[in-house]
């Protein structure tokens, strides 16, 4: 799986419409994956102690083309990242970026 | 008790590979206990759109099945071959049997009344000699108000249903049964799950596969909905299903749950056999 060309658009998104501070580009060196670390402007989950820097995995959802993001490759992201959850920031074809918390394992539903 | 596995009736349509039942109260009971709660479809014939309260048999899915015979805790049991056979051996000494035990039941329950009816007749000081023509009309009233005991299951087929419980048999419906699943790692996911203490049941009211309970459905409300297995090293993961699995779990309360089997060569411990990642709309974006 190949997300350099979208890592400059989510990038942007982060930090002019939502807002994060410190979002810097990393390469990850098992995968030859791109990922974005940043902090959010507020608390993402009232379950969160605080606020916390966040990984987001940059990815292009094609209509066209099949996806290339297999569970053993989100194995080998977590294991390289060490963190509880990655952020899936998934790239539409019309510009727009949305935002998708992926937990490794079973995870409880967040409190409201 | 016999023995304490739990029948399981698999009743097979032309060709079907077949819908697994239980009939029986105490095994309905019994599963409940180890986790397996199943859908009660058991409905009156004069009420058939009623679905709030319904009965005996309890439907069980295919993986649940499963599992059961793998676990030695249940076993399947050929429906249509057993209730023929055990039909075709009522013979005529059952059959006076069976009248006479009636027989008992209503002598019992006429004894059981008199005695009754008589001290009441003496606690209100009734006279003997009043009681002779009075007698003739109650000895009727009594005649129509006697029971017959319907049983919760079968005598006659709980004996027949033990004859299946053999392992060459087990296989061949076992087998029967897994033909007719549309994925085989989506037992692996079940069983998985099931083993860690979850209750599962039937997804497609959330477009999953199953619904996860952290406990008895009764007492909690589901935190998952699993979807269909996936191959760990060869399925990509669906974005826009991430997207509208996430959005509706999220909405519903619950994760969108994704499991990826490896293969069966492999040699990973069967406890690791299935890898899990559990899916929720981020809250911006």
């Amino acid at each position: 799986m190949d997300n350099q060309h979208i890592v400059r658009l989510v990038r942007n998104n982060l930090v002019h419409q939502q807002l994060w501070n410190d979002v810097e580009e990393a390469k990850l060196v098992d995968t030859n994956l791109w990922v974005l670390r940043g902090l959010p402007s507020h608390k993402l989950s009232n379950d969160d102690p605080q606020l916390e820097h966040e990984w987001i995995l940059p990815v292009e959802l094609s209509q066209y083309k099949p996806g290339k993001l297999t569970l053993e490759l989100m194995d080998k992201i977590f294991s390289e990242l060490e963190c509880r959850r990655v952020t899936l920031g998934i790239a539409n074809d019309d510009g727009t970026v949305v935002y998708y918390f992926i937990y490794k394992g079973l995870h409880k539903p967040k409190r409201n | 008790m016999v023995s304490s596995k739990v029948a399981i009736v698999l009743l097979q349509g032309d060709g079907e590979a077949g819908t697994p039942l239980v009939f029986d109260i105490e095994s309905i009971q019994k599963l409940r206990s180890i986790g397996v709660a199943g859908i009660l479809t058991g409905t009156l014939p004069s009420a058939t759109q009623q679905n709030a309260f319904l009965s005996v048999p309890l439907r069980l899915m295919a993986e649940e099945a499963l599992w059961l015979v793998e676990k030695q805790l249940g076993y399947l049991v050929h429906g249509d071959q057993m209730v023929h056979t055990a039909a075709g051996a009522i013979r005529a000494e059952g059959m006076k049997e069976a009248r006479d035990e009636l027989e008992r039941s209503f002598e019992a329950q006429r004894e059981f009344k008199r005695q009754q009816h008589h001290e009441k007749l003496r606690r209100l000081g009734v006279k003997d000699e009043c009681r002779a023509e009075a007698e003739t009309d109650y000895s009727r009233l009594l005649e129509s108000s006697l029971f017959v005991e319907t049983c919760d299951s079968s005598t006659l087929i709980s004996q027949r249903q033990r004859e299946f419980d053999k392992p060459e048999i087990q296989a061949r419906l076992a087998q029967q049964l897994r033909t007719g699943c549309k994925s085989q790692g989506d037992f692996h996911v079940y069983k998985t799950l099931r083993e860690q203490g979850y209750f599962l049941s039937p997804g497609s009211r959330f477009g999953g596969r199953f619904i996860a309970y952290p406990g008895d459905p009764l007492r909690y409300h589901s935190h998952m909905t699993v979807q269909p297995a996936m191959d760990y090293r060869k399925d990509p993961l669906d974005l826009l299903q991430v997207v509208s699995g996430g959005r509706l779990g999220t909405g519903v309360k619950k994760l969108w749950v994704v499991g990826g089997v490896k293969d069966n060569d492999s040699t990973e411990d069967e406890s690791e056999r299935v890898s899990f990642f559990s899916v929720e709309w981020a809250g911006f974006g």
